[in-house]
């Protein structure tokens, strides 16, 4: 018993024993001359124990608490009162303890034998708390509501932008809206009865900027249930620089080049009218001198569409400067494939065709539209990237060629679409493949986020890639926020903020690029983060067991007790002279 | 004595009077009240009041109460009056010495107990009625149940009133000038007999070219009212105190009124619509007449139609133009003539029913000759009148010489002479004489069945003639044999073939006999045989022969019946030979090939070394990118965002991009005023200098979303970071591949 026995402020044991003893010596001093040798010891003795009761407490002497009272049940969102009425049961003396977001739970579970934790769990932030404790999560159950969501938060104009996610237990007959921030609804679905309903919402993004979508439940009647923000940022869409090569004019280049110069992008032509003799056009752009192609002519393009026709017949330091452009600098090639590159693709690239006996093809995204193409199909290969292909044919695909990429496609006299009246499809397709093939830019600093919703007063955990020896990330406030380099990938840094406002806010990247990323508050988007904290749970949950010390928590004396004994013992001292 | 009496009758009468007037009162009162709490119209409840009362008046009628009742009545009611009331009447001198002392006691009696009679009245009655009546409407009133009687009349004129709004806060606090009335004058152009109309309703339709004039009255002075349509802004003018203007509608679209008190303070309306509605057109509808219809020359080639015209303001002219054409190919003649109706057609009419005769021979047509005609209708529209017309009708006289001869022509070459029949011919006239059966002689019956036997025979040999078949002698011979054979028809048929019956079953054998000789001499082998591809014209030819010889030989039974003067036997014949005809002529179409164009070789290794000294390079620059649609309406979206978002104030710059916006919206709103008109109105606000809602932020931000088109697809710049891992992985790739 006695092993147990501790003083909670033991530090104090040498002062305070050190004074009660000059206290005690003293005592005695002032009373040795006095009267008589019986009552000296008397009141020796009174003054001994007032004085230890006085060390007693200020030392906090403790012993350790009762056996049962060294479980504890850690209640956390969404718990289940049934769970914690059997627990009760089965522990009468079990302590309980309500967990709020952020919240120091360290000094609680330190001393506790086993720790039940009930609901949806502790936040994923909050999780190291519990390293190394003998804690067991009895889950809850998951309440409605969207659970998963995946969408892309930067998007272009034009873009469509796609909300994708898994919606739980949802009541039959309720509907999902997608609205922009005006609150027009822009797609929407109907429940039915099923336990879990996934959705694809989408609209196209029409006007740059900042903007809040948002997701809406409404039950069977229109009342708005829940509105949970969507937040969205729309950029426009940057020009590209695009060199076309023609052996001689078709009709194929001449609605292409009208189409992407109408689109506000700068294009230089050059066909050959004869030998020799070129034809140049410049559209958006200025004139400049296309003599010999080398890589530092064509450094400023991100696109060269040349006609297989004018490959073949340069000369090879021009092709090889070609093929140096995409792989050192990231130049797209697309070529124009005439019935003897698929024969032998040779040049260039390593692109391999084969022949079918189709010269149609419709492809899913268009129906009703049939593609005219050269019966021939590119060769499905690891390395090649499709961009169109109907039944498992590849009609236009590229293959890296180190930074760059170089593409061709089956699809023949497509101009043919326009006159049809497809234009639409027209300008997909070739958006589609001029998008694709091109050269990308390629940011100093790219910001990556792992959680889809920020909220005020938690964490932001955020991670960026640059190839910068060093970076700084300042936030919104102007204060730095310390990042962390990842050992294996020295270009992957990571980082976490609390941001102190809602609505939008920014990270600061020293030399270039803000993040722009929404907070929101608490109340949305609640069971989404109640599945994430679930599934953050479940996981570190997965561990091998830790069996509890079994220390009991040790519990101090109550100090009445010495103070009691303290009245007493001066109350006699008191006392004794008047006898 | 007696006058005191008399007194007493006509007090009471008096009383008994007023006690009536009360009763109308009571009565006219209570429903009068109830009207006036149920509509709260004073007008309305007078009215009432009057009618009840005048009314009730005229059953109690309280001015015709007369003494002599009132004395039966009091007799009636007193007893001790002992009947003798009516002596209080009756002046003292005239009575006798009892009856005046009689009246003298009735006088002293009626004195007395006058007090205890009450005129006979229905008081209560009324009280109750009326007082029932009016708890009953201010229960109504009371408890709000009146507004069902109420609510129409009144709201729409308050909702018809211009509201104007300062536009900027400062000027909200002062007392702005209130509008005292408000008229819209309509006048609608001349023509269309529409006299000018006026409205307080501020939302303008009216056909186009119609004059609106705007009279606004305000009960303060006020320094300028404008009136603001799309970015213009017209002055109006001060005109008896009340300011007017006036404009000619061409186009749909907006305006709104803005005016500036003395202080300087600016006030706009909202924004009204003018739809302009265009003139229609005249719509013609012509009833039971075939788009094309044909005459045989003898027919009487009239025709008759109704014709009924109707627009919307008002027909100025109607008539006909016909076309009739003459002759074929290249020698097609036209003449046009204008032809009016039978009736003459009233100017400024709305409908008009008109009926036309056309005959064709006045239109001087001969057989062959085609007639189009249509019809067209003016109305009044001023400066430039509506025109419409109907579709064109035809009209043939057909022509008897080249009708039906299609084998001729598909072939290509014009062997028959004009004087044949043809099949479909024979078939009609066959048809036309066994109608006539009853009607002709026997002789005259047999001779025409003869007549027509003999042109099947004609027709036959015509066709033989094809097949190379001996002609005896050609169709004139033939027809001296006509002649002939009206004595004994019969003779020569039988002589030559043994029976109609018998003659299918012989008819192969004849064929090989007839194909044998022919095969020289058959005029279609040159055109036949000359074909490189000898197959097929073979087959092509054989097919064709064989039809032509069993048509042949069905015309021999034709001829036969005819000849027999039995035309319902032959009939079936006839119309088998005219089917096999028609497919001969489908068959016998000659096709030609077609023949490419094989250039020569081009030699290679000459190709691209002509001289091109003087080809040079060719340069050209051209900036073709379009502007983007509705800059002003993206960039308000956008702000608008911010606005919402952070609640900042609206400052002048954004005042300005709203302006812009609004510009930008109002030329899309003119094809779609219902969709953007509150938008427009709500940036109208926006772009004045108010407070404003941040709901209203909302809602333009949806018109403007919903104005901007669907963005077109185009490519773009993508952002891709590539790192050092990145590199390594596609280097491996492209190793290992």
């Amino acid at each position: 018993m006695i092993d147990n026995f501790t003083f909670l402020n033991e530090y104090l044991i040498l002062p305070i024993s050190f004074g009660a003893a000059i206290l005690l010596i003293a005592f005695i001093w002032k009373e040795w001359s006095q009267s008589g040798k019986h009552r000296l010891y008397f009141k020796v003795l009174l003054a001994f124990l007032a004085i230890s009761s006085l060390i007693l407490i200020a030392l906090k002497p403790a012993i350790p608490g009762d056996k049962d009272s060294n479980k504890l049940v850690l209640l956390t969102h969404g718990f289940e009162k049934f769970q914690l009425d059997s627990l009760k049961k089965a522990h009468k003396k079990i302590k309980q303890l309500e967990y709020e977001p952020g919240q120091l739970i360290s000094k609680e579970i330190r001393t506790a034998e086993n720790i039940f934790i009930l609901g949806h769990g502790i936040r994923e932030y909050d999780l190291w708390q519990l390293d190394d404790t003998p804690a067991l999560f009895l889950r809850g159950n998951l309440s409605e509501g969207v659970v998963k969501l995946n969408y892309e938060q930067e998007n272009f104009v034009g873009d469509s932008l796609v909300l994708k996610g898994l919606y739980a237990n949802p009541k039959s007959g309720n509907q999902l809206v997608m609205q922009d921030p005006a609150g027009t609804g822009l797609d929407s679905l109907v429940f039915n009865t099923e336990e879990k309903r996934s959705f694809r919402l989408s609209a196209e993004l029409k006007v740059e900027g900042k903007y809040l979508f948002s997701l809406v439940e409404k039950d069977s009647f229109g009342e708005i249930l829940t509105s949970d923000p969507v937040p969205v940022k729309v950029a426009k869409k940057e020009p590209l620089q695009i060199l076309v090569i023609n052996s001689f004019p078709t009709f194929e280049t001449r609605y292409l080049k009208n189409f992407l110069a109408e689109a506000g992008h700068r294009i230089t032509v050059r066909s050959q009218i004869t030998t020799g003799r070129y034809k140049y056009e410049y559209f958006n752009t200025n004139r400049s001198s296309l003599g010999i192609l080398t890589e530092d002519s064509l450094e400023p393009f991100d696109l060269l569409i040349i006609d297989a026709a004018a490959l073949r017949s340069l000369p090879g330091n021009q092709r090889s400067a070609i093929e140096n452009s995409a792989r050192e600098n990231g130049l797209g090639v697309f070529i124009q494939a005439d019935d003897a590159f698929f024969k032998s693709p040779g040049i260039l690239a390593d692109l391999d065709f084969e022949r079918i006996t189709a010269t149609e093809v419709s492809i899913e995204q268009w129906p009703g539209i049939k593609f005219p193409i050269h019966p021939y199909t590119l060769k499905d290969d690891f390395r090649i990237q499709s961009i169109h292909s109907a039944n498992n044919l590849i009609s236009t695909g590229y293959k890296r060629n180190g930074f760059g990429r170089i593409g061709t496609t089956v699809f023949t006299n497509t101009y043919q679409l326009v006159l049809d009246g497809h234009t639409r499809a027209y300008k997909q397709i070739w958006s589609q493949v001029v998008e694709n093939i091109s050269r990308k830019e390629n940011p100093a600093v790219a910001w990556e986020k792992n959680q889809m919703i920020a909220y005020k007063h938690e964490p932001y955990d955020f991670r960026l890639r640059t190839v910068l020896d060093s970076v700084e990330v300042k936030n919104k406030e102007g204060n730095t926020i310390p990042l962390m380099q990842e050992v294996d990938f020295p270009t992957l840094w990571k980082g976490t903020t609390w941001p102190k406002q809602s609505g939008w806010n920014t990270l600061q990247a020293d030399t270039s690029g803000v993040f722009e990323y929404y907070v929101t508050n608490k109340t949305h988007w609640k069971a989404l983060t109640a599945f994430n904290t679930f599934e953050a749970n479940r996981r570190y949950f997965i561990r091998t067991e830790i069996v509890g010390q079994g220390l009991r928590p040790l519990e101090p004396i109550n100090p009445l007790w010495f103070f009691g004994l303290f009245l007493i013992c001066m109350g006699g001292l008191w006392l004794e002279p008047k006898l | 004595m007696s006058t005191a009496g008399k007194d007493i009758l006509i007090r009471f009468k008096n009383r008994w009077q007023l006690m009536r007037w009360m009763e109308i009162f009571l009565y006219a009162i209570g429903p009068a009240l109830l009207i006036y709490f149920l509509f709260l119209n004073l007008i309305l409840a007078l009215v009432v009041f009057m009618l009840v009362a005048s009314i009730c008046a005229l059953i109690l009628r309280p001015w015709s109460l007369k003494l002599e009742d009132i004395s039966c009545y009091i007799d009636g009611k007193l007893n001790s009056m002992e009947y003798s009331t009516g002596l209080l009447l009756v002046p003292q001198k005239s009575l006798s010495g009892l009856a005046q002392l009689q009246q003298q006691k009735v006088s002293a009696e009626l004195k007395e107990k006058i007090g205890s009679i009450k005129p006979k009245n229905n008081l209560l009655k009324a009280g109750l009625i009326t007082s029932g009546l009016i708890l009953f409407g201010f229960i109504m009133y009371q408890f709000n149940l009146t507004n069902h009687f109420r609510s129409s009349q009144p709201l729409v004129e308050e909702h018809e009133t211009i509201l104007f709004e300062p536009t900027d806060s400062a000027s909200a606090e002062s007392d702005p000038p209130v509008l005292e009335s408000q008229e819209l004058i309509i006048s609608y152009p001349a023509y269309t007999g529409v006299s000018s109309f006026s409205t307080s309703k501020m939302d303008i339709r009216a056909v186009e070219g119609s004059r609106a004039t705007w009279k606004l009255k305000f009960s303060t002075k006020v320094d300028s009212v404008t009136m603001e349509s799309m970015g213009n802004s017209h002055p109006m003018k001060l005109v008896e105190h009340s300011y007017s203007g006036t404009s000619v509608l061409n186009t749909s679209g907006f305006y709104n009124f803005r005016f500036m008190d003395t202080l300087g303070g600016s006030y706009a309306s909202k924004l009204y619509s003018i739809e302009v509605i265009a003139d229609k057109s005249p719509v013609i509808e012509i009833d039971a007449l075939k788009q094309f219809s044909s005459f045989n020359f003898d027919d009487e080639k009239r025709m008759e139609f109704n014709t009924l015209i109707t627009d919307d303001f008002g027909i100025a002219d109607a008539f006909i133009i016909a076309t009739v054409s003459k002759g074929t190919g290249e020698a097609v003649k036209f003449r046009e003539e204008k032809l009016s109706f039978e009736e003459p057609v009233k100017r400024g009419a709305k409908s008009m029913s008109l009926s036309k005769k056309i005959d064709l021979d006045q239109m001087k047509m001969e057989p062959g000759d085609e007639l189009y005609f249509y019809i067209e209708a003016r109305d009044l529209k001023q400066p430039v009148d509506n025109i419409s017309r109907s579709e064109t009708y035809f009209m043939v006289i057909k022509d008897t010489v080249s009708y039906g001869w299609a084998v001729e022509s598909s072939l290509g070459v014009d062997l028959m002479p004009d004087y044949f029949r043809s099949q479909r011919q024979l078939i009609i006239d066959t048809e036309k004489l066994i109608s006539e059966r009853n009607k002709l002689s026997k002789v005259k019956f047999n001779s025409t069945s003869n007549d027509l036997g003999f042109d099947q025979k004609a027709l036959r040999l015509k066709y033989g003639q094809f097949m190379g078949d001996e002609s005896e002698g050609g169709i004139t011979a033939q027809e001296a044999g006509g002649n002939e054979e009206e004595e004994d028809p019969l003779a020569e048929f039988t002589h030559d073939h043994d029976g109609a019956n018998e003659h299918n079953l012989v008819e192969p054998e004849h064929d090989h006999e007839e194909e044998d000789n022919e095969n020289t001499k058959d005029p279609l082998s040159e055109f036949l045989h000359d074909h490189g591809d000898p197959e097929s014209a073979t087959l092509f030819t054989d097919n064709l022969r064989s039809k032509l010889r069993q048509a042949l030989n069905i015309m021999w039974d034709a001829e036969l019946y005819l000849r027999l003067y039995e035309p319902e036997k032959s009939l079936p014949y006839q119309y088998q030979a005219l089917d096999l005809i028609q497919e001969i002529k489908n068959s016998a179409r000659i096709y030609v090939h077609r023949i490419g164009f094989d250039p020569p070789p081009i030699k290679e290794e000459v190709r691209l070394t002509g001289k091109i000294d003087e080809v040079t390079n060719f340069q050209k620059k051209e900036d073709l990118q379009k502007p983007e649609s509705y800059p002003f309406i993206r960039k308000a979206v956008l702000r608008l965002e911010q606005l919402i978002a952070d609640g900042f104030p609206v400052n002048s710059e954004d005042r300005k991009l709203f302006e812009q916006a609004g510009n930008e919206l109002a030329e899309k709103a003119i094809d779609e005023p219902g969709k953007y008109l509150q938008t427009l109105q709500n940036l109208k606000w926006l772009s004045q200098e108010r407070q404003n809602e941040p709901e209203m932020f909302v809602d333009v931000q949806r018109g403007l979303l919903l104005a901007i088109p669907e963005p077109e697809p185009m490519p773009g710049k993508r952002k891709n970071f590539s790192g050092e891992i990145n590199e390594l992985f596609l280097k491996e790739l492209e190793l290992n591949d």
